[in-house]
């Protein structure tokens, strides 16, 4: 135990009469020093035995909300002391954050004061790395009752932390909350496996497998003969992935880009596994930032992975002409040239002051053709030959931009499959706005199905799998209200 | 850790933490020292009284100490004035809940240690008898704190 202040004082007075009682000769003195010393001694014994059954009757608990954290993410902690038996001394009770962790709000530390038998007080702390961390033990704080003495001890704590890292989890892609079982990677049925087709027949020669003989040619010309295979190069798959500063929305590791990404990646993956040609054009705010031709080689689908891996969201090049999401309804060019034609030869008031506002349909053509998502769709339209399935992953920011991306790219009789990030999915969410969030994701998924019933259009929503429940959960809600 | 100091003036913290024997020593040392010392010993006794409601002990017990030095007592004038004296040294040492243990065993412990104290002084020296009483109250001090340590398991194995 370490003397207090208090407690120094008085050895110095005892010390003190001691050295008078030396100088004036008068050992009557010595009776202060027998006094103070003696009362030192009984209050330190005093505060021995209190310190001791408070180190055997006190319990500490360090009970988090939460055992499991993202990084960066937040949670209460609640520290607890309680004694069996009320002491007359004093207990403080500090509790230490693991290293790598900071608290953010709160107080670590609580105080037993005389008499008391129970005390809490509850932190919020929140980790900085990822790892497994245990609670370190408690710090505490022991004063006697004559505030004469105290003492530092530590109480063990049975409390662990588990902090992952920040990075994608749940990857959901589906169609309206239901997942895609099996939506991409695979041929017509019409067509051979392996993108192969055949190309030939030829008569059996050594060295061929028995597998490879065509048996109803084998006995139609009375001689052994084998099907000849060549790659079918004209099922090709483009990807055009959107990398604008749109894709940036959301937590760190876990934007738009991040699940486009995911999604791209896959699709390398299987067409690498089945040996299908793919090639790949990356989109900016200034327009395509890569772009490679559809390739079977493994050096060329390690430099799509390469640059899938390094994609980040581009800088805008010039002020957005929307900064919200583009919630409302989807209207066609040609619906509105066809109400500006009939405008034209109405000369009601009602007429009169429309007019104006149909007559810029030339310049949404323009702003369309602009746009770099449809230019890249244009391109690989005009500069990938053959037959091919565009896939473009993009988000839902600008979707009547996008509507006319996916008529583009699905003329001349290609595939198209859309892969779209809603940014209802990725936006942080505030407490009390789950019903709007609900009807934004509504209004998404009126926009998808929209593409979907394209014909030759596939459309699939891309996200967080826990965020989409967590807003389907309110459907259940609504209804049952 | 709260500050502790032994000077009060919050007149709550006076009546909390003054007890009933310190109130009785102190009452009692103004007629006591009176007595001995005459109308001199009378202020002493006041100041002194006055020392007990705004000094935490064992410093009022320590200045009373002072007493028998202004004045040319008797052995038998002194002993009575450390008995009405002793109540301000063991007052608060009732107040820790464990009812007389604590008062008796510092009684006891005071009548001890001033009994080695007298005996050294008078066969030996009063500067040894100044220096065995600073020892023993050491030594004991020492004790008890490593006797906390070990309880508490605070001290390191010998290697």
């Amino acid at each position: 135990m370490r003397p207090t202040r208090r407690s120094r004082a008085a050895v110095a007075v005892a010390v003190l009469f001691a050295v008078l009682a030396i100088v004036f000769d008068h050992p009557v003195l010595l009776f202060g020093t027998v006094g103070v010393g003696v009362w030192l001694l009984i209050a330190q014994y005093d505060a021995a035995r209190a310190f001791v059954r408070i180190d055997d009757d006190l319990v500490v608990s360090v009970t988090p909300a939460r055992e499991q954290l993202i990084v960066t993410e937040s949670t209460d902690v609640t520290v607890s002391a309680e004694l069996q038996t009320p002491s007359t001394a004093t207990v403080t009770v500090t509790a230490e954050p693991p290293v790598g962790t900071t608290v953010v709000d709160g107080s670590t530390t609580l105080t037993l004061a005389s008499g008391e038998r129970s005390a809490s007080t509850t932190f919020v702390f929140e980790p900085s790395v990822a790892g497994e961390f245990a609670v370190p033990p408690v710090a505490v704080e022991l004063t006697d009752a004559h505030r004469s003495f105290a003492q530092v001890t530590s109480k063990p704590v049975d409390a662990s932390l588990l902090v992952e890292p920040r990075r994608m989890r749940d990857v959901h892609v589906g169609r309206g909350g239901d997942r895609a079982s099996s939506a991409f990677g695979t041929h017509p049925a019409q067509r051979g496996a392996s993108g192969l087709v055949p190309a030939g027949l030829r008569e059996f020669a050594p060295g061929d497998t028995i597998a490879r003989i065509d048996w109803k040619t084998t006995a139609r010309l009375r001689y052994p003969h084998v099907r000849e295979f060549e790659r079918d190069d004209s099922q090709q798959t483009m990807l055009v992935v959107d990398h604008r500063t749109t894709m940036a929305v959301g937590r760190q590791g876990e934007t738009m880009l991040d699940y486009a990404r995911e999604v791209a990646l896959g699709l390398v993956s299987t067409a690498e596994a089945a040996d299908d040609p793919i090639g790949c054009y990356t989109v900016g705010d200034g327009g395509v930032t890569f772009r490679r031709q559809p390739t079977t080689k493994a050096s060329g689908f390690a430099a799509l992975r390469s640059e899938l891996r390094t994609l980040n969201p581009t800088e805008p090049t010039e002020p957005t002409t929307s900064s919200s999401p583009d919630d409302g309804p989807v209207i066609r060019p040609i619906t509105a040239r066809t109400a500006a034609t009939r405008l034209r030869s109405d000369q009601s008031d009602f007429a009169t002051r429309l007019a104006p506002f149909f007559q810029t349909s030339d310049a949404y053509v323009r702003r369309i053709e602009s746009d770099p998502l449809f230019e890249a769709v244009r391109r690989v339209r005009n500069h990938v030959r053959g037959t091919r399935s565009t896939v473009i992953l993009t988000d839902d920011t600008e979707r009547k931009r996008l509507r006319e991306t996916v008529q583009a790219a699905r003329r001349d009789d290609d595939a198209v499959l859309v892969f779209i990030t809603p940014r209802i999915l990725f936006e942080p969410t505030d407490v009390g706005t789950v019903e709007r969030d609900y009807e934004r994701y509504v209004a998404f998924e009126e926009f998808r199905r929209q593409l979907d019933h394209l014909p030759r259009v596939s459309a699939f929503e891309v996200g967080p799998g826990d965020r989409l429940d967590e807003i389907l959960s309110q459907e259940r809600t609504t209804e049952s209200r | 850790m709260t500050r502790s100091t032994l000077l009060r003036f919050d007149p709550d913290e006076i009546r909390r933490r003054t007890t009933s024997l310190e109130g009785v020593g102190a009452l009692l040392a103004v007629p006591v020292v009176g007595f001995v010392g005459g109308p001199p010993g009378i202020v002493v006794g006041v100041l002194l009284a006055v020392c007990v409601s705004f000094v935490d002990a064992p410093i009022p017990f320590a200045l009373a100490q002072f007493v028998p030095v202004l004045f040319d007592l008797t052995p038998a004038e002194l002993v009575a004035l450390e008995v009405v004296f002793v109540p301000l040294l063991l007052g608060p040492l009732s107040r820790t809940g464990g009812g007389v243990r604590l008062p008796v065993l510092a009684a006891v412990s005071f009548v001890v240690l001033s009994g080695v104290m007298a005996f050294v002084a008078t066969s030996l020296s009063g500067w040894v008898a100044s220096v065995v009483t600073l020892a023993v109250v050491g030594f004991v001090g020492y004790g008890l704190h490593r006797y906390e340590l070990v309880r508490l398991g605070l001290t390191r194995a010998e290697q």
